[in-house]
């Protein structure tokens, strides 16, 4: 009895019963770019579903943790978030390996988990019997079959026949590698050379000196921001002749669009600042306003995008039974920065959101970057080399 | 005492032999029980949450301690993040390969202590920064070779998933990494209480005495790799298995190997407490950061480093020391 | 042929960094004997004031170098006021966790003032090669290496040919004795110290122009430069030179030649100290 008013008299105070969301971020360490971004999409998030009237009639509540990108850190804070906070759902997550360290808490207590980031195919095998795990950002290869649909686009339009690939030796750049050559292969590309190297090296000549003997037409690297800069100028020096020098890491280093190395230079992104689709520019005003900033990290608007369809989800629900609330989420079909939102099956799981067909391919042109392909989304004709 | 010797000019600190006395050993076994009894302690809607925090901390205090009693043979090492490692990939294979987790632990854990009989034995006559950094470097190939192994052996630069240890209880899981804690800690009284103690210290402070004094260095620096090693592997035995996956870039990561360093100077070197009682205190001083400082707790945490080693040079167990107390265990 | 003339060149062309970033820790470590964990962090300094002065001043980088050295210098001196100093007579390992924690403030410091993104800087000189025939002689790595040769140079003089240098020796041999004939032990280990910050922070410069600046950039190279004044010998400065040609000629060797070999020129570079410091420990007086 006693507990029972004392609890009582706290939720009072809190807020009686508002809806509780946890965000597991990495705020700091590896991942602290993509997670800092994240944070600033939630925020804005729920300034709006909170002028909106909130969630189940109270204004929503976000509770933010650090998981510092390290698996030994994450697992207490998302036991801290579901045991002592008591949040009602979760979101947030951008690491790999953090995901599939917090994959046995959260089967434990069947936590609600609307998650952004995460793309390695191990972390679908670890949530593969999670009900209720709803996977936003694209497995790795829905990725790589956005990229083999460009790449064809070349080959038709561009005479593009020969690849060369270097990936970085980590589990970022190593995932999936193989298949990765064999889908090429079989697509009827010649990939002349395989090359591993050292993110942040800054040691790109053997590697560059390899690919002039090989002559490839598109030469495709797998790595991080810090090996943008070196290698295109390994590539200036060397005097190695590309039709394209296309790279997928998971951010650009800031003020390279200025620099003429960059021209030319084409990358893989979930969403661009200067999209023209109609709820990008939404966000991006709204952003701008909250901020004063732009910001070109997708976990941004995909954090965004994330709150938002949840808040949704659970109004409609008009509960926060997780059963409920996860048979209204899978209905969500609204449109987003990044086009349409759905949930099907991926190869795995139950509630994959975006895939293939939301990346886009875009170009260094002129100081910004320029969404080149899927040819109706262009606002500018890409160069090609040769 | 004969291990009584010179090192740069300061007497020996080794205390001559002494039995277990109840003083010395009181605050040990008080952390122990502590520790033990830290799941039953009504810590409330809190008490999940501290249970996680305090299984990595047990972990961190296992290679500590493993880390020091291989510091106490002079061998200041950098590769206890290859052993850690090896204790994590080993018992993964093992695993695949069909063996039930309670042999394949102890089993992880003999083979990372084999594979540092090699490097004690290569290394025999290095010393000081060269010893370190052959071991950094040791620890740096090993990585490499386990990253470009083919997928199929070892998950190759993705990692491997590991099945959950003990089902994924996260009480039971935490009684066996007190279990390995208390076993450390009988392990490194053990080399402390008996003549294992003395070699070591006299290796430490002069290998041409210990030499003069018919010490069978050879012997003694492999036994201390082969003890640390093995005690370390068991930590990244219960590492895996509570995150259930590890990569090469995280399981030998320089930081495996610094922060078993960095907890026992913090905690006071040469001794059983110490790196323990440095464990413990270091990571309750960066959870209580991380939550009232929250964005850049790790300049606090760095500058309590700094504070510290300025302040209490040697470690916690120097606030000790004063005191007019037996030996340190 | 070309193929092997141009993988030589490349891989001197990368020793020349190695050697920039070994240059200031040797004398810190090699020299003077202090361990210092947190060198990659005042080359971090001198890489993101680089990018500082070109991206909100518009100053070249290469020209504001003498300008950020004497900054850093003035942040080592610091350092060494309030904290190197006072564990100098205590054992190695405080001294390594001392400056660990240094190495982690000031880390963190950057990622909290600046955030984690990489920077890059604008030259017009970034790309700019020599071309012999066929073979390509990238400028920016060129000069990091020339400017490594003299800075090493110029450390060597100091050390054998000034009386500053003679008690940095002095000094380094035996700090009591060196008190004892009157040296001011305290500011010779002011004047190493900085010293070696402030080459860490020129080596930053040219690592700002070469690769990027971010909080992290410091870690991959002061480590790799540990390695390397260790395996040329403490107190070995031309060994620095000797030391980072040969891994980096190795390492490119591996990675033109061997397949896959980008993903083990770690391990090359990694197993030749490790087999270096064995050989010489066994061949070594007893």
């Amino acid at each position: 009895m006693k507990t029972l008013l004392m609890t009582g008299v706290l939720l009072a105070l809190s807020g009686a019963g508002a809806v509780k969301v946890g965000v597991l971020l990495p705020l700091s360490g590896g991942g602290s770019v993509s997670g800092q971004a994240a944070k600033n999409g939630y925020q804005l998030a729920l300034d709006e579903i909170n002028r909106a009237g909130g969630v189940l009639g109270k204004p929503l509540e976000l509770e933010f943790a650090d998981d510092g990108s390290a698996p030994a850190k994450a697992v207490p804070e998302f036991v801290k978030l579901v045991t002592v906070e008591k949040v009602d759902f979760m979101a947030g997550g951008v690491s790999s390996a953090t995901s599939i360290a917090i994959s046995g808490p959260a089967k434990q207590y069947g936590t609600f988990m609307a998650w952004i980031g995460a793309a390695a195919v191990p972390v679908e095998d670890a949530f593969a019997d999670h009900p209720y795990f709803f996977h936003y950002h694209p497995w790795s290869y829905y990725n790589f079959e956005a990229i083999l649909g460009y790449f064809k686009y070349l080959k038709t339009y561009k005479k593009a026949k020969n690849i060369a690939i270097a990936y970085e030796d980590g589990p970022f750049g190593s995932a999936g590698i193989d298949a990765t050559v064999d889908a090429f292969r079989k697509a009827g590309f010649n990939v002349v050379l395989t090359e591993k190297f050292k993110t942040g090296s800054g040691n790109f000549g053997p590697l560059v000196s390899k690919a002039k003997a090989a002559k490839p037409d598109i030469l495709y690297w797998v790595g991080y921001d810090t090996d943008a800069l070196p290698l295109a100028t390994e590539i200036r020096q060397q005097n190695l002749q590309l039709g394209l020098l296309y790279g997928t890491p998971p951010s650009w280093p800031v003020g390279f669009e200025k620099n003429k190395l960059a021209d030319n230079v084409a990358g893989l992104s979930l969403w661009l600042s200067s999209s023209p689709n109609k709820d990008s520019r939404t966000f991006v005003a709204a952003y701008r306003k909250k901020y004063g900033t732009v910001t070109d990290e997708y976990f941004a608007p995909l954090a965004y995008v994330n709150l938002k369809t949840l808040a949704a989800a659970i109004n409609a629900a008009g509960t926060t039974d997780k059963a409920k609330v996860a048979a209204e989420m899978a209905k969500t079909n609204v449109s987003t920065p990044f086009g349409q939102l759905t949930f099907s099956p991926s190869l795995k799981t139950k509630y994959q959101g975006f895939k293939a067909g939301n990346w886009l391919h875009f170009q260094y042109l002129g100081d910004a970057r320029v969404p080149v392909f899927p040819i109706k989304f262009a606002q500018k004709p890409m160069v090609y080399g040769k | 005492m004969s291990a009584r010797n010179v090192e740069g000019g300061t007497p020996v600190r080794a205390a001559p032999r002494r039995e277990l006395t109840l003083g010395a050993a009181l605050p040990l076994l008080a952390f122990l029980a502590l520790a033990a009894l830290f799941p039953f302690l009504p810590l409330g809607s809190r008490a999940e949450f501290l249970l996680q925090i305090a299984f990595f901390t047990l972990v961190a205090g296992i290679m500590a301690l493993s880390w020091d009693i291989l510091a106490r043979s002079g061998q200041v090492s950098l590769a206890h993040a290859a052993f850690y490692g090896l204790g994590a990939y080993g018992y993964a294979l093992l695993l695949k390969a069909g063996l039930p987790w309670a042999l394949a632990m102890p089993v992880a854990a003999l083979l990372a202590g084999g594979a540092s009989l090699i490097l004690g034995a290569v290394t025999m006559r290095l010393s000081g920064m060269y010893f370190a950094i052959a071991t950094l470097a040791f620890t740096e190939v090993v990585r490499t070779i386990i990253q470009n192994l083919p997928e199929s052996v070892a998950g190759g630069a993705t990692g491997l998933l590991v099945p959950a240890l003990l089902g994924g209880n996260s009480r039971a899981q935490y009684a066996l990494a007190w279990g390995l804690l208390a076993f450390t800690v009988l392990v490194s009284l053990a080399v402390r209480l008996t003549r294992l103690h003395f070699a070591f210290a006299a290796i430490r402070q002069g290998e041409e005495t210990a030499r003069v004094l018919g010490v069978s260095i050879v012997r003694f620096k492999l036994l201390a790799f082969f003890i640390s090693s093995s005690l370390a592997a068991l930590a990244g035995v219960l590492y895996a298995g509570k995150t259930f996956f590890i990569n090469p870039l995280e399981t030998f990561s320089l930081a495996n190997s610094i922060a078993p360093l960095t907890t026992s100077i913090f905690g006071g070197l040469y001794t059983t407490l110490g790196p323990v009682l440095g464990a413990g205190v270091l990571r309750v001083a960066e959870e209580l950061l991380h939550n009232s400082v929250k964005n850049g707790y790790l300049v606090v945490y760095g500058l309590v480093l700094m504070l510290s080693i300025l302040w209490l040079p040697r470690g916690l167990m120097g606030l000790r020391r004063n005191k007019k107390h037996g030996g340190d265990l | 042929m070309d193929l092997f003339a141009q993988t030589l060149v490349n891989g001197l062309l990368q020793s020349g960094l190695y050697a920039l970033v070994a240059s200031g820790l040797a004398l810190a470590v090699g020299v003077v004997g202090i361990v210092n964990f947190a060198h990659g962090e005042y080359l971090m300094i001198g890489a993101f004031l680089a990018w500082a002065g070109s991206a909100l001043l518009g100053v070249d980088p290469l020209l504001s170098l003498p300008v950020i050295a004497v900054a850093v210098y003035g942040v080592g001196a610091l350092t060494y006021r309030v904290s190197i100093r006072h564990v100098l007579l205590a054992p190695e390992l405080n001294q390594m966790l001392l400056t660990f924690g240094l190495g982690i403030l000031l880390q963190n410091l950057a990622l909290m003032l600046l955030g984690g993104n990489t920077r890059t800087v604008s030259t017009p000189y970034q790309a700019s090669s020599l071309q012999l025939g066929e073979l390509s002689v990238g400028g920016p790595k060129a000069l990091a290496f020339g400017l490594a040769a003299a800075l090493l140079g110029a450390l060597y003089f100091t050390l054998y040919r000034t009386t500053l240098g003679r008690q940095m020796r002095a000094v380094a041999q035996n700090r009591r004795g060196a008190q004892l004939i009157g040296i001011d032990v305290d500011r010779v280990y002011l004047i190493a110290f900085s010293v070696s910050c402030a080459l860490a922070a020129v080596a930053g410069v040219l690592v700002s122009v070469l690769l990027f600046a971010s909080p992290t950039v410091g870690l991959v190279f002061a480590l790799k430069a540990f390695a390397i004044i260790v395996m040329a010998g403490l107190g070995n400065l031309t060994g620095v030179l000797w030391a980072s040609a040969l891994l980096g000629v190795s390492e490119a060797l591996v990675q033109t030649y061997v397949p896959g070999g980008g993903g083990w020129s770690d391990a090359v570079f990694f197993l030749m100290i490790f087999g270096t410091l064995v050989l010489r420990s066994y061949r070594g007086a007893r």
